[in-house]
């Protein structure tokens, strides 16, 4: 039973699991990102994906790679403003529990303008490093110890590999990634020190929107572009946030490809209710370890 | 000058008098009928848009068709449409809107089996006549004597299907369904008639509408070593469904539901849908079938194709099969409800687009499993399944 069969199916589903998990990763992020700064739950996350699909679905085929990348990055912290600028701000004197239904609102907005533009129905996408058919460009595949592997999945792994670098480097490093964590730690006090609060709520959400776009590009030829895909993406991706502990990017990182993988096992084995599985996660922690999987270091400060 | 301001007002007055007894005229020539009112139900958000766009384009057409020549023995036709983003709780609220209005004749939808669960009893007891355009045989089975539908049964597609394993002695089977009410009605379906048959179903197996990726579901599948897969959904699990079984390497052949039935799904599955074989409506092959129903199939067709700019699908034929029911029984009857339902119960030997109805006491679908043709995907194009 646990021969090579074995082995190498359950490598399949790993790696296929990975795929998924790397958006919710992502998604995930995108979630912690903006908390840190607002305390704000931005269930328009999903969308930020979305909306990066939308723009690969466009802009792929005819312009290829350089075009697509900068143009979702672009769209993405555009619609990230305008959600911090003219829904969040304007809000912001409501408690945190409105400003989150607001984010709902805005999701569903978000939505609807997408089905207006783009229509209501699956968009395929062109996969980045494809083969050209008769019927478009298809993906390539590998083979490795029994499993198949698409081209795409490796550039999902890639690219957000290189997202959770740069925001590693970015926190870490740059005086306005300091600044954030700051006003996110203690905002009274990096108010004190002289940091522009307001101007990092806003550049926490440009920057969850340019990473979900990000993410959205690279994902749409394995997922389709799709208006509502945002939602289940969006949901997954704050599963998986909790699970890291809200806040915590590394956590979120790993809870997210944990949860994709534990997702395509699960649809292996009982398929019927593999939508159920990351709530069921979720629950589970919740009440073991209300702090998340990986609790966060002492912020108690 | 006091003769010429006399001529002036002379003329003007004369003018008066000519231009309102000719306007007066003309409104007495032209007086519009009252129009026919019919209430129109389609999920045109949601999920399920795809199904409830076309549906709500087809009969946006007819009816400017029917407008411009004339309405029905001169009352003009109008459509008041209701969107129910797929939501039971929607249509019922539109059916209540409906039902309130006393102008309306008939209601046609909604595009969903739950949609048009929920609303089928309110009609039957306000004795308003219903056509929904959607699957489950659920809606007209027990029979309502006010509920009809036009969209084939999903035990039809099922039988279809069970008759080309038959033929091509397969008999066991991997299957694997959409999670939403067309994928779940269609298992249903299987399970039951598959029995029947004496197919053996190795593994069950199914997908969410937000599935993005079908992998560990096709394993177990390919676990199983059934001697073909069946996927019923709607886009775009479907395609993914496809995708990844070739990704996979698994070769065996794929059937498909009529849920599959749009060239969104070759769109999405590139060259996995090649020989992909489902039953469907016969618009798909119109050009290579014979009998009453090519004209009206290929007219539809060409119709839409020039006032949408996009090629027809089976489910705006669901549509136009409702519309037109109503209309053929309004214009026979008139505006009675009694006498509405009791003509579109009459109807026999009428060439839609989902089949050739022929209604009675106990079958409100009015369709045999002949009205699907079996087709198979050949260079991305449908072609009669042999």
């Amino acid at each position: 039973m646990f021969g090579w069969d074995w082995m190498s199916q359950n490598f399949q589903l790993v790696m296929s699991g990975i795929t998924s998990g790397c958006v919710y990763a992502i998604v995930a992020i995108g979630f912690s990102v903006i908390y840190n700064s607002t305390q704000v739950i931005n269930f328009a996350q999903g969308e930020f994906v979305m909306i990066g699909a939308m723009v690969a679905a466009v802009l792929l085929a005819k312009f290829g790679l350089l075009v697509a990348f900068p143009v979702a990055i672009l769209a993405g912290c555009l619609v990230g403003l305008l959600v911090a600028l003219f829904v969040l701000i304007p809000a912001k004197k409501g408690s945190v529990i409105t400003l989150i239904i607001v984010t709902i609102g805005a999701s569903i907005m978000f939505k609807g303008l997408a089905q207006l533009f783009w229509g209501e129905s699956a968009i395929p996408v062109p996969a980045f490093t494809g083969v050209k058919t008769a019927w478009g460009i298809e993906d390539r595949t590998f083979h490795i110890l029994g499993a198949v592997i698409g081209a795409q999945d490796v550039w999902v792994v890639a690219v957000t590999a290189l997202l959770v670098l740069g925001m590693y480097l970015f926190f870490k490093y740059a005086l306005v990634g300091k600044a954030m964590r700051a006003a996110a730690m203690n905002s009274t006090g990096a108010r004190l020190v002289g940091i522009n609060v307001r101007r990092m709520i806003v550049i926490s959400f440009v920057m969850a929107s340019a990473l979900g776009a990000v993410a959205g590009v690279t994902v749409a030829p394995v997922f389709y572009a799709k208006c509502n895909m945002g939602m289940a993406l969006g949901l997954n991706g704050f599963c998986a946030a909790v699970l890291g502990g809200l806040g915590n990017f590394g956590g979120g990182v790993v809870a997210g490809i944990l949860l994709g993988i534990v997702e395509k096992v699960f649809g292996g084995i009982w398929s019927d209710y593999r939508e159920a599985i990351s709530f069921i996660i979720l629950l589970l922690i919740l009440f073991v370890r209300p702090q998340g999987l990986i609790a966060r270091k002492s912020r108690k400060g | 000058m006091c003769r010429k301001r006399f001529l002036l007002v002379l003329l003007i007055v004369a003018g008066l008098v000519i231009g309102l007894g000719g306007g007066m005229c003309l409104a007495a020539k032209k007086a519009p009928l009252a129009p026919y009112v019919i209430g129109a139900i389609f999920s045109t958000t949601g999920d399920n848009a795809p199904l409830g766009v076309p549906e709500r384009e087809t009969v946006d057409m007819l009816v400017k068709q029917i407008n411009s020549a004339g309405g029905i023995k001169g009352h003009p036709v109008k459509v008041l449409f209701y969107d129910d983003a797929g939501k039971p709780e929607q249509a019922v609220q539109a059916c209540n809107d409906l039902l309130a209005d006393k102008s309306v004749v008939a209601i046609i939808g909604p595009t969903l089996t739950g949609p048009s669960l929920a609303i089928a009893g309110m009609c039957e007891e306000a004795k308003m006549p219903l056509i929904s355009c959607a699957a489950s045989v659920k809606i007209v089975q027990p029979v309502r004597s006010y509920v009809f539908k036009t969209a084939q049964t999903d035990s039809l597609a099922v039988g279809k299907l069970i008759e080309y394993c038959k033929a091509k002695k397969i008999t066991t089977i991997g299957f694997i369904n959409d999670s939403n009410a067309f994928g779940a009605s269609g298992r249903e379906q299987w399970t039951l008639l598959s029995a029947k048959a004496g197919i053996k179903t190795v593994a069950l197996e199914s997908f969410g509408t937000g599935d993005t990726d079908m992998t560990g579901q096709l394993m177990s599948i390919k676990a199983a070593k059934p001697q073909a897969v069946i996927c019923w959904g709607t886009n775009p699990g479907p395609a993914m469904v496809a995708r990844d079984m070739r990704k996979l390497g698994i070769t065996i052949p794929l059937f498909m539901s009529h849920g599959i039935a749009n060239k969104q799904f070759i769109d999405l599955a590139k060259s996995a849908s090649e020989g992909v074989v489902f039953p469907a409506g016969k618009l798909l092959v119109a050009k290579s079938i014979s009998g009453a129903q090519k004209k009206v199939l290929l007219k539809y067709a060409a119709d839409f194709q020039k006032s949408c700019g996009k090629p027809a699908n089976t489910f705006g034929g669901h549509a136009w099969d409702a519309f037109n029911l109503v209309v053929k029984a309004v214009s026979k009857v008139g505006p009675d409800h009694a006498k509405i339902r009791a003509a579109i119960e009459g109807t026999k030997g009428f060439a839609g687009i989902s089949g050739t109805f022929n209604f009675t006491a106990a079958d409100h679908n009015g369709l045999t499993k002949d009205a699907f043709a079996t087709i198979i995907i050949i260079n991305g194009k449908w072609t009669l399944a042999k």
